[in-house]
């Protein structure tokens, strides 16, 4: 687990690169990662904000057909009543005409929230906080984190002062965080479709989240840098923490926020005090490492030998004797021998020791004509 | 955290993933056959190998990563040795230093493989006499 492996994490200064303290890792990044149960919740909340659409409620009955009824060789869809113009006598109403509605009209009544479970959310929120502290999965994400110095990256308190975007620049280059905003510009581009006359004319990448306790500036500081959000850790959410469903996002914390976060979820061994009767969820399997298992001496001592190599086919590859020689002797020992005499006869008939055989034919026994 | 919980985690989903007429690659670092699998996996897995061109197009750089707690910080995570003594000599250097010294041994073919059409990539480009067609010329340079 990777809490034997580092208790502490280092708590690095707002001006640059030295390190001005240390801080237990809280549980809160020890809870079980589960990619699938982010997936389902982030898909449920990201549907709490939709605005709702539907056609017109009156759009293809603003007419008064009728149907003919049988009798006109025609079909019983109801017809636009009237005449003297080419209205008169179409068919209207029906999904399959021309000027009718649509099939099952969209309401704006429609279910368009879908209610989570409010533990399910805590848990794909803590599910999401414990991968967004291992490099390989914020890496996977897309996040250009190789050069920063530590994950989790926790800044002195002072970040929550900054009141300019020309000192939170500096601040991302000094953690070296600052390539992962490149990223962001370098990705802008323009929306392909219609939302690009809907205000959402550009899409770009997400760049780091940064989560504070008290806004001193922080916000205003920060929130103008391409693909920089920011949120109070008292107010995470899932889709900052995993867009997209996708879980490893770059966190930068700042240490009061990082410090809240036992309080906020609880540890394994106490209950959290900021949320009503929270627990973090429990694993599955308290090993995930499956190959250190396999490889254990508890398990190798009481496995038995292994059998011996079994396999299909002791060659490598099938010949076909009649195209491989060797194959072919090995099989017919004679065929050497035959064709050595081959080979002589050849050899005898080019120095002109031996005619070819010709053909020979039977003396024409037809009577000539002399 | 397990090396096997986290390639569960990102063999289906990766930003380096690249899916193209059927083909399935992976672009990340520190993969010697660009195979997404976990053999090769330079996310996944705690010990893995790299090998790229070396500064200026000379040579080869190795990477290997280091413990798993160094893995935390991501700027102090991998060692790199550049290997610029030519073909054989490197790979011999190689050879030595990490397959000797049991640092991923099942990679040591993938790696001299790396390591030798990298050297092959930077010879430079011969100029037949006899062919001067339009296609040839522009491959010179």
């Amino acid at each position: 687990m990777s809490a034997a492996i580092r208790p502490e994490i280092n708590i690095y200064s707002e001006s640059g690169d030295n390190c001005i303290g240390t801080h237990v890792l809280p549980a809160v990044f020890k809870a079980p990662i589960r990619p699938d149960i982010v997936r389902v919740v982030h898909m449920n909340i990201s549907k709490s904000n939709r605005q709702p659409y539907s056609v017109s409620s009156k759009a293809g009955h603003q007419t008064s057909a009728e149907s003919w009824g049988t009798g006109r060789a025609v079909a019983r869809i109801p017809r636009v009543s009237g005449g003297g113009t080419h209205r008169a006598g179409q068919g209207a109403f029906g999904n399959m005409c021309r000027g009718g509605r649509m099939f099952a009209p969209t309401k704006i009544w429609r279910k368009w929230h879908v209610k989570t479970n409010l533990n399910q959310k805590r848990f794909a929120i803590a599910s999401a906080l414990a991968s967004s502290s291992i490099p390989s999965l914020v890496m996977a994400r897309g996040h250009r984190v190789e050069e920063i110095r530590e994950v989790p990256l926790v800044i002195g308190n002072g970040i929550e002062s900054l009141a300019k975007t020309k000192a939170a620049v500096a601040l991302l280059k000094a953690v070296r965080a600052y390539r992962d905003v490149v990223k962001v510009s370098n990705s802008r581009k323009l929306r392909a479709g219609k939302g690009k006359m809907r205000n959402r004319r550009h899409r770009q990448r997400r760049g780091p989240l940064i989560v504070y306790n008290e806004d001193h500036g922080v916000v205003k500081a920060f929130r103008n840098i391409p693909g920089v959000e920011l949120v109070n850790v008292r107010r995470l959410n899932l889709l900052q923490l995993a867009p997209g469903g996708h879980i490893g996002r770059f966190v930068i914390w700042s240490q009061g926020a990082f410090a809240l976060l036992d309080d906020l979820f609880g540890t394994y061994k106490r209950p959290a005090t900021l949320k009503k009767d929270y627990r973090l969820p429990s694993h599955i399997i308290t090993n995930p490492d499956v190959t250190g298992l396999i490889n254990s001496n508890e398990i190798q001592s009481v496995l038995r030998p292994a059998g011996e190599k079994h396999q299909k086919r002791p060659y490598t590859q099938k010949k076909n004797p009649l195209r491989n020689n060797g194959i072919k002797i090995r099989l017919n020992p004679y065929a050497k021998v035959l064709q050595r005499a081959e080979i002589i006869a050849a050899e005898k008939r080019k120095a002109g020791k031996i005619q070819k055989k010709k053909p020979q034919y039977k003396a024409s026994t037809k009577v000539s004509e002399k | 955290m397990s090396d096997d919980l986290i390639w569960l985690l990102l063999r289906n989903r990766n930003s380096f993933l690249v899916k193209r007429n059927g083909a399935e690659f992976t672009s990340e670092p520190n993969n010697l056959t660009n195979l997404n699998s976990f053999k090769y996996s330079g996310l996944a897995n705690s010990k893995a190998i790299g090998v790229t061109a070396g500064p200026d197009d000379r040579g080869v750089a190795v990477v290997t990563k280091k413990t798993q707690a160094a893995s935390f910080r991501p700027a102090k995570s991998i060692n790199k040795v550049v290997l610029t003594k030519g073909i054989r000599r490197s790979a011999k250097s190689f050879t030595n230093h990490f397959t000797r010294s049991h640092y991923r041994p099942d990679l040591r073919k993938n790696a001299l493989a790396r390591i030798s059409s990298i050297y092959q990539s930077q010879k430079p480009v011969k100029v037949h006499a006899g062919k001067t067609g339009r296609r040839h010329s522009k491959k010179q340079k």
